[in-house]
């Protein structure tokens, strides 16, 4: 058979792989707008705050792991403090930072180290200390000290340490809306038929927003490119994608910015894995995974409010370094749950989410360069369809486009993120140009993931962040 | 110069491009066409949305304020009823959107004034014809009109509407069915109580809480004879009438709650053990032994906790088997218990193999 046969029949592969990609993201972003009409209408019928008078709520802990975050733990830990709910702690786990994180914590809310008695529930480094504050103003807070073991190491103490029967775990430099542990409570308190074993909410991107005491003064749309082409990806992630798989109970990634678990089921499920960098993902396929062995109705919920805000990367080698790192975690769930790949025992997970990430998560960036690689090989041989080619590239870039209107237009509906004319120009810019610039190079970084991880790469890499603007203080005539 | 009429351009155009595009090239461009024509659309409609939305929302403010200025004269006994009326029904004749923003204002100031404020903002909603805009709304396909129309139904205390109301009962919808229940119980009609029980087999720990939250406002005399739930058939409700009972303070049903530690849903159990908890009471102390035989894990140790609470000296000898428990955390349970009974701690040290637990329990940061 000639070259142009098996070129004819590697383009049909490419061309319903593409519109099966297509197909899914139309119709989970359709799905989606649906659940979020409804469940802001249903929010604006429910008064979170009378949780907060309720005996009924029951005990959340927050769990921050903070490794060489002196700089600004104080503020985190008050922004953490203040959160809105009748019955919580604040764990910050410092996991052998070597600056001056836990000193500074100590000082700034007089704790003191007391005889706290540890379960290990769940595999951790040695605790060297828990700290209690004497003023019982911050009484709810716990400071635990511990060895150097990264990310899900810390998280696992905080777990040990923890006493509430549902646990927080969040980043802790981010920036928590006052009523977020409120409105993340609800799907854990609404279920009747199934028990819900974690809640995710909405991260969105807070670099160039205002902000003061902890709290989001001001919206705005990030100046840097950059990070302003991940606004409108992570639009897209979560406004038009999560939601959706969390509406068929399919969701198997609930990002470790933001989470909401029952503290119950991660301790039998062994709690966080110090063997990936994707911990966040690996902990929810566990939990599933136990879930469905044991054939208990279970739920992995999704709030689609912003609740959360976080600063993206905004420059190309961070970038890169988190795409990385995101990929090689997405890689190792995937390989410890390989079992689950379109078997019928897993339900939902196994024959529609697992293959959903396997195929088009993991191996659509292949996919798209490998794409790329044969449209030259075809070049080179001349036997390439000018026409065809051209028309495939304008289709996936006016579908990108259409996909990434459709997002601001879901925002502009429902939560109504950016109000002004500037914000809203800057984003539609973005939409035209991004898959120019700023897609290429996520699909790079993912190739990279795959190479660093069969090379055997392991570790986080270093992620340094430029820190959140804050307002000037004001002067006293204003 | 030859001219080509447009049909013939068309044709032409046919002959060149689209006869010979293969199906698969058609597919593409059909593709593109679609995608950016729906871009297009988007992206007038966002545009479009933020200028009616600017728009809309000067009107409604204007409007808001006028409704709301109005009404405050005529609460202060400067404009009269008649007066209002006319003001109000030129605005609706200017534009008929205005009907749904007077009965917001209504409903929103109607919240600030106690039951006995509401009949002159229902007289005004009557007068002004409004209320058959609630039955209308009630009657609406979307649940959330039909949740806020309920919502006035119960706060303005239109009691015409009870037939209506008590229809809906049974729907699936739980916001709506909370609305339907708040206003019946604000209306004074305890029918639901029969009906709800048997229609709704489930009520979420959420709908526990609001409903909660919304009776703690009532008065006594108001209350539901909500002690009939701890006889129910359907566990959720006899849940709620156990939470009750231990918020609404009825130590006279501790003998009744006793006798639901036996039931088979450990959530009732616990309940019931928070209730006894927070009641404190001498007469709950039988149940508990009985109970403290038969519970493990989580359950025995809040059992252990309430024990020790009551200080009781007599419960040490029952307690201190507990205390070389296999299971550490129910060990420090016991431990705490004992030491609420009044134990020293060179006592407590005595009971216990490991003195960290000693150390926890009188570390005075961790109390």
């Amino acid at each position: 058979m000639s070259i142009s046969f098996w070129a004819d029949i590697l383009s049909y592969i490419f061309l319903v792989y593409t519109l099966v990609l297509m197909l899914i993201y139309i119709v989970s972003a359709l799905a989606s707008y649906r659940v979020i009409r409804k469940h802001v209408a249903e929010t604006s019928f429910v008064d979170f705050r009378q949780i907060l008078t309720s005996p009924l709520s029951p005990k959340i802990s927050i769990i921050a792991p903070a490794y060489n975050e002196a700089l600004n733990i104080v503020d985190n830990a008050k922004s953490l403090l203040a959160l809105e709910y009748p019955n919580f702690e604040v764990v910050i786990v410092n996991d052998g930072s070597k600056d001056e994180t836990l000193q500074r914590l100590i000082d700034a809310y007089k704790l003191e180290k007391t005889s706290f008695m540890v379960q290990q529930q769940v595999e951790c480094k040695e605790i060297v200390g828990v700290y209690k504050a004497r003023d019982e103003a911050v009484s709810h807070l716990t400071v635990v000290d511990k060895r150097n073991g990264g990310k899900s190491d810390a998280l696992n103490a905080g777990i040990n340490v923890c006493a509430g029967e549902l646990f927080a775990c969040i980043d802790v430099d981010c920036i928590l809306e006052r009523d977020a542990l409120l409105r993340m409570i609800k799907p854990f308190l609404e279920e009747t038929d199934q028990k819900v074993i974690a809640t995710g909410g909405v991260i969105r991107l807070a670099n160039d927003c205002i902000i003061s005491d902890g709290r989001l003064i001001e919206i705005n749309v990030p100046r840097n490119l950059i990070a302003r082409a991940q606004v409108l990806e992570y639009m897209r992630a979560f406004l038009l994608s999560r939601v959706a798989w969390a509406n068929i109970n399919g969701l198997l990634l609930i990002s470790g910015a933001l989470g909401l678990f029952d503290k119950q089921t991660v301790v039998e499920a062994g709690g966080y894995s110090h063997k990936t960098v994707g911990e966040d993902m690996e902990l929810v396929m566990r939990m599933r995974r136990m879930m469905e062995e044991r054939k208990q109705p279970y739920a992995v919920r999704y709030i689609p409010d912003p609740l959360c805000w976080t600063e993206g990367p905004t420059s190309w080698d961070i970038l890169g370094r988190q795409r990385n790192r995101w990929t090689r975690g997405l890689m190792d769930c995937l390989k410890f749950h390989r079992k689950v790949f379109f078997n019928p025992d897993y339900r939902i997970m196994g024959m529609i989410s697992y293959p959903f990430w396997f195929l088009y998560e993991w191996l659509a960036p292949i996919i798209e360069s490998l794409g790329l690689v044969f449209s030259i090989i075809l070049w080179i041989l001349g036997i390439i369809n000018g026409a065809s080619f051209w028309l495939l590239l304008a289709t996936v870039y006016s579908y990108a486009i259409c996909l990434s209107c459709l997002a601001i237009w879901v925002d502009q509906k429902t939560y109504l993120q950016y109000r002004s004319r500037r914000d809203l120009g800057r984003l539609l810019l973005i939409a035209f140009i991004e898959p120019f610039f700023y897609h290429p190079f996520t699909v790079y970084s993912s190739i990279r993931g795959n190479i660093d991880y069969l090379r055997g790469k392991k570790g986080w890499g270093s992620m340094t962040r430029q820190g959140l603007s804050k307002p000037t203080t004001p002067t006293p005539s204003s | 110069m030859m001219r080509i009429s447009q049909t013939d351009w068309i044709a032409e155009l046919e002959n060149t491009w689209l006869d010979s595009l293969s199906p698969f090239q058609l597919l593409l461009l059909t593709l593109v066409v679609i995608s950016t024509l729906t871009a297009v659309f988007l992206v007038a409609y966002v545009i479009l949305l933020m200028l009616i939305r600017n728009r809309r929302k000067r009107w409604a403010d204007a409007l808001q304020a006028r409704i709301e200025d109005g009404i405050a004269v005529w609460l202060a006994g400067d404009y009269s009823i008649r007066e209002l009326i006319s003001t109000f029904q030129g605005e609706i004749k200017k534009d008929p959107r205005a009907r749904k923003t007077i009965l917001n204002v209504i409903f929103a100031t109607s919240k600030l004034f106690r039951q006995e404020g509401q009949a002159a903002l229902r007289q005004l909603l009557t007068d002004l014809n409004l209320h058959q805009l609630c039955y209308k709304l009630l009657k609406n396909w979307h649940w959330y009109q039909q949740a806020y129309a309920t919502q006035i139904i119960g706060q303005l205390q239109l009691e015409q509407a009870l037939p209506l109301l008590k229809r809906k009962l049974k729907t699936k919808n739980s916001t709506l069915r909370l609305e339907l229940i708040t206003a019946m119980v604000a209306l004074g009609d305890q029918s639901w109580l029969q009906e709800i029980d048997y229609t709704s087999a489930h009520l979420s720990d959420w709908e526990q809480i609001v409903l909660l939250e919304r009776f703690r406002r009532l008065s006594t005399d108001q209350l539901p004879p909500f002690e009939i739930w701890l006889t129910s058939a359907h566990t959720d409700w006899v849940l709620f009438g156990v939470r009750l009972c231990r918020h609404f303070n009825r130590f006279d049903q501790v003998p009744e709650l006793g006798n639901l530690l036996q039931h088979p849903d450990k959530k009732v159990q616990m309940a019931v053990l928070d209730a006894f908890a927070y009641f404190g009471s001498p007469e709950a102390i039988p149940f508990l032994i009985r109970y403290l035989h038969q519970a493990t894990g989580h359950q025995l140790r809040t059992t252990l906790r309430v024990l020790g609470n009551q200080g009781d000296p007599d419960l040490v000898t029952l307690l201190i088997p507990y205390s070389t428990h296999t299971d550490p955390t129910v060990q420090l349970s016991a431990l705490s218990a004992l030491k609420e009974t009044g134990l020293t701690k060179i006592k407590l040290s005595q009971l216990s193999s490991d003195p960290r637990y000693i150390d926890h329990l009188f570390d005075p940061k961790l109390q």
